[in-house]
Order: C-alpha cells, then structure tokens, then sequence
C-alpha cells in the first residue's frame, strides 16, 4: 500500500508539467501580448521602444525556449516577475491569497458543515415537511442566480437597512478600533461574501448527502441491523451514515483547489482584492509570469486535492486498502 | 397439531402496498401459519408468491409504505404472549433478534461492508444487553466458534469483503442467534451460496438448534428438496394465499395442481435420472 501511495503522488508530476504545458500554450496562443497592452495607449511609445520591451521580456526568442527557461525557473521554486509592474509574482499572490482563502475556507466550512446535516436531515425524515422544505430551500438555491442574491442583499441588508458593510474587509476607521473591535469589524465585512459564495455548495452538498443517504438506508445490510435489534440511532448513524459518508470524500477533495479560486464577480461585488481579480488583470494585461504563476498554483492544490482524496478513501473504506494491498488495483 | 398456544401464530395476515393507481395491492391476502417449539416450518411457493413479505412483516421489517394488517402473537413458554403487528417501535426492537431472529439471502449485503465482522456481531448482543463492550466482545468471540469458524479471532477482525461466502452466512448466523431468539426467519439463507457451502449452513443450521435446545426455524426457500428434508411442516403459498399445508406425516405428497405442478419443478423428484448425451 505505501508503494501505491508513492507512486499515485509520483504520477503527479508529469501531470502538473503537462497541464503547464496546455497553459503556456493556450495563453501564448491568445492575441496580443504584454507589449501591446502597455504600449497601445502610449502615443510616445516608438517602434524601439517597443521593440527594447520585447528583448528585455525575452519575447523575440522561440515560444519553447521562453517555456524551458520559464520551467526551469518554477523548478527552481521562482515564479519570475511580474510584466506590467516589475514585483515578484509570489509576493503578489501572497497578497491576493489570504483574502480568497479566507473567504473560501469559511465558506468550505460553511457548505459541509451546513450540508451534511441538512442532507441527512431531509433523507432520514423522508416524505416529511422538514424533507418537502429542504428540497424546496435547496433548489431555490441551486436556482437563483448567486450574483443576483449577492445583489439584493448588498442593497437591502447593506444600503437598504444598514446592517451590514458591503465594501471591502475593513472600515475606513480600521486602523483606530482596539484588537477586539477589528476582529469584529473583519467578520461582519465577511458575513455577506461568505453566505452568497457558501449558498449554492452548501445546496449541492446537501442535495448530495440526502440522495447518498436515502439510498444507503435502502441497503440490506441497514434492514439486517434492524433485524437484529439495533436502535433506530445506530442503524442510521452507525451504518448507514458511515457508508453514505464515502462518496462525500471525493466531494471535498474536488473542493479543495476552489479554495484558491476567488471569483471575479464577487470580488468586483463586494470590493476584494482576491486571487480572481488578480488573475482576471494578469490575463488582460497579458502578464504571462503572473497568469502562469496562479494557474501552477491551482494545478498543485487541485491535483493535491485528489490525492488527499483518494487517501481519504483508503483510510475510510476498508475494501479500496484490501485491493491495494493485494495490488488489484491500479 | 400443536399442543396448547404456538410458538408463533399467525391470523389473517394481509400485506399491501401502494399500486400504480394509488389502490391497495394485497399482496398478501389472508394467511394462516403456525410455527411450534422446536418446530422447522418452510414456506415454499414460486417468486412473487408473497414468502419474503409474510415472513419479513411479522417484525415490520418491510419498505416503507407498506401496510400490514391481521394478527401475529409471538408467545414463548413462561412469557406474556406479544401481538406483533401493529406493535410500537420499541416493542418491535425488544423482539427483533433476541426473540426473533433473521437471517438473510446475501450475507454480503446483509453485512456492513465497512464495519468489521465481529463488532456487528457484538453489536447485535449490545443491543439486548446491559453489559460492556468488552463482554459484548467476549460474547461474539463465543458465537463466532460456535458457528464452527476455523479462526473466530481473525474472522472477528475481518471485513466481510474479506470472507467467503459461507464464512460470511456463518457471521450473520452468529449475529442472529447471539441474543438467544427462539425463532429463527431464514429467508432463503443458501441461495447466494455454492453447493458446499450450502450443506454447510443447514447442517451448521440443525447443530446450532440442538446445541441451543428448543431454536425453531421458519425458513423461506425455492428448494423443495431442501424444505423436504428438514421440514416439520411445509407451507405452500400462491398469489399471496395459503395453497396448501403439507405435514411431515403426509410424506409431503401435494395434492392441489398448484402444489403438484411446483413439487415436479424440483428435480430430485425424477428419479432414476438418466444421462443427456451430448
């Protein structure tokens, strides 16, 4: 089993350097190029100008050869610098990142631990008005628009009613408050971006959860644990919330890389200055270092988000470690 | 047949569900059956003859939305008589496994799959019991060696994907009596097995009642010989009905056309048999 956990994370790096390979190329192939958009509205910008930019960015040289040294940079853990404004790629994320994370990972609380339960609620009280009002709750979640919800609650909690600020992660008098009131302040400028990015996953998962459920409890070990006398409580949560469990596994795996995915929408909503509109300049500005710093990134939290995934499951189902042990499998 | 009150005694029981046009479908529709100390009772009849029903709704074991109807008082010597249908929730938890017990089809199926062997047998003796886990340990242990398991220690720590197939009906078996029941519902326990393996469980099946003194059993089966050969009394349903009752005393001679066209399907009836060639 341990030679299968090391070679699963060993094929992951011809994985990464192949999805760099389809970046590079596809924003290479797009039109126009880091010159182009800082000189385009340039009158004083001359022919050699322009052409001493395209040097300087080791633009004139073959496509692959500004992808090897580029690979050969990242191999080294440097992800260049930036085109437009000279600063360090890293250092950009690393300014973007903690708002988007911190966002994402409350909202990635929010889904599951909201979901679940939700979930298993509406399965094990199926045909009831708690399942009747879930379902309906969830749908009209799945349904809507989140940017349009964003949008209403900005203009009526925020505008309308005042309750809460809608701008940004801190108030103009930030810096005055005491320790205490800062945190406050932080959490309630993060009580709307979190619901409105949280509302459709936690929907998804609870969807999910309450159709794992409800057919676990179908399963004719949870009628045999029945037959034997076992309470209600065990044999939902003992047996067949343990197996509907499982699936949910790979469902928090594939969320794991959206942890650094900010949105472009809700960040231009709510005034963040996330991962999304860092990535969103970077592609209109043709920053190449910078759009391939962020999509390296994403490359390695979504490919480390199946791996854990998939540990998970080896921890979790005693069958998937009974297939590698034996070397079935893969 | 049966001196003083049956073990089980089963009145008019009617079993339906929903139809497609929201009308009841008895599929059930009325049956008699009575099942003694010590007896071993058969219920034998072709698929969708309503076997499986009758047997799982004296302990409400059925689908959601199925409706059960009539009567069913389980009664064992030196104990206040119980009227199973109809009865509340915690009634039917105190009955089910420690005074009637199942096993089933698929033990495969009939297992958790990701909860290993010997705790669902001790969990099936938590449930009816007070003592600790580590006596509820002790007592699965027991049971897993006396349902002949060559290794009850490394069948207690396995999975069920990890055990044949007959290992695995001799875990449910464990998990089924471990609670002391007096009646044990087998629903076609040796379908999903081979043919070795089959034997095994039903003569497993006969020591397990001497050993224990006074276990009866009901038992489900499409196989007449089987139902034959271990039978006290055998009961032949059709279209959810009582066709037939066969006695021990009788030789099991059917005399409906139902009963006869169902005992010649069963190939041990055509003796001598002759080779086809090939």
């Amino acid at each position: 089993m341990r030679r299968w956990i090391v070679r699963r994370a060993l094929a992951m790096v011809p994985l990464l350097v192949g999805i760099t390979l389809v970046s590079y190329a596809v924003i290479r192939l797009a039109p126009g190029g880091p010159v182009d958009a800082q000189s385009e509205m340039n009158p004083r910008m001359t022919a050699e100008a322009r052409q001493k930019l395209v040097e300087i960015y080791g633009l004139d040289r073959p496509v692959y050869e500004q992808y090897l040294s580029w690979a050969w940079r990242v191999a080294r853990l440097d992800l260049g610098r930036s085109m437009v404004d000279g600063r360090p790629v890293l250092e950009k994320i690393a300014q973007a990142l903690p708002v988007t994370l911190g966002v994402n990972a409350l909202s990635l609380v929010i889904v599951f631990a909201a979901g679940i339960p939700l979930g298993v609620w509406s399965a094990v009280r199926r045909g009831s008005a708690v399942e009747r009002g879930v379902t309906t709750l969830t749908l009209a979640a799945l349904a809507v628009p989140a940017y349009w919800v964003a949008l209403l609650l900005i203009s009526g909690l925020g505008v309308g009613l005042r309750l809460l600020p809608v701008t940004g992660l801190q108030s103009l008098e930030h810096e005055l408050l005491s320790p205490f009131e800062r945190v406050l302040d932080t959490a309630r400028h993060l009580v709307l971006p979190v619901f409105v990015s949280a509302l459709a996953g936690t929907a998804v998962v609870a969807r999910f959860m309450r159709a794992s459920l409800g057919q676990t409890l179908t399963r004719g070990y949870v009628r045999a644990a029945r037959a034997r006398g076992l309470s209600e409580h065990a044999v939902v949560y003992r047996h067949a919330l343990r197996n509907a469990l499982l699936p949910v596994i790979t469902l928090l795996g594939l969320s794991l890389p959206g942890l650094l995915g900010g949105s472009v929408l809700f960040e231009t909503l709510f005034a963040l200055p996330g991962m999304g509109r860092l990535f969103y300049d970077a592609v209109n500005t043709r920053d190449y270092p910078l759009v391939m710093g962020v999509l390296v990134l994403g490359a390695i939290v979504t490919l480390l988000g199946n791996f854990l995934a998939d540990l998970g499951y080896l921890w979790a189902d005693p069958r998937i470690r009974t297939a590698h042990r034996e070397g079935t499998s893969r | 047949m049966i001196a003083g009150r049956p073990l089980l005694q089963v009145r008019g029981l009617r079993v339906h569900v929903p139809g497609p046009d929201g009308r009841r479908v008895d599929k059930v529709a009325g049956i008699d059956l009575e099942v003694g100390e010590n007896e071993f009772v058969s219920i034998v009849g072709e698929s969708g003859s309503g076997k499986t029903l009758t047997v799982m709704s004296l302990c409400a074991l059925t689908p959601p939305g199925v409706g059960i109807t009539g009567s069913a008082v389980l009664s064992e010597a030196g104990r206040e008589p119980t009227e199973l249908i109809g009865a509340g929730p915690e009634v039917l938890r105190s009955v089910r496994g420690a005074r009637i017990a199942y096993v089933f089809q698929d033990p495969l199926d009939a297992l958790d799959p990701v909860r290993r062997c010997g705790l669902q047998v001790a969990d099936a003796y938590a449930a009816h019991s007070r003592k600790s886990r580590a006596d509820a340990a002790a007592a699965a242990l027991r049971a897993l060696k006396r349902t002949g398991l060559p290794d009850p220690h490394r069948v207690y720590e396995a999975y069920p994907h990890e055990l044949s197939g007959g290992m695995r009906q001799r875990v449910a078996l464990a998990a089924a009596l471990i609670a002391g029941p007096r009646l044990l519902v087998a629903d076609e326990p040796t379908t999903a097995l081979d043919a070795q393996s089959r034997s095994q469980v039903l003569s497993l099946l006969d020591g397990l009642r001497a050993d224990v003194g006074g276990l009866s059993v009901l038992l489900v089966t499409h196989d007449i010989t089987l139902a034959r050969k271990h039978s006290n009394r055998i009961y032949v349903l059709n279209s959810g009905r009582v066709e037939e009752v066969l006695g021990h005393e009788g030789g099991f001679k059917p005399v409906s056309a139902y009963a006869r066209r169902l005992f010649s399907a069963d190939p041990s009836a055509h003796a001598p048999r002759t080779r086809i060639p090939v």
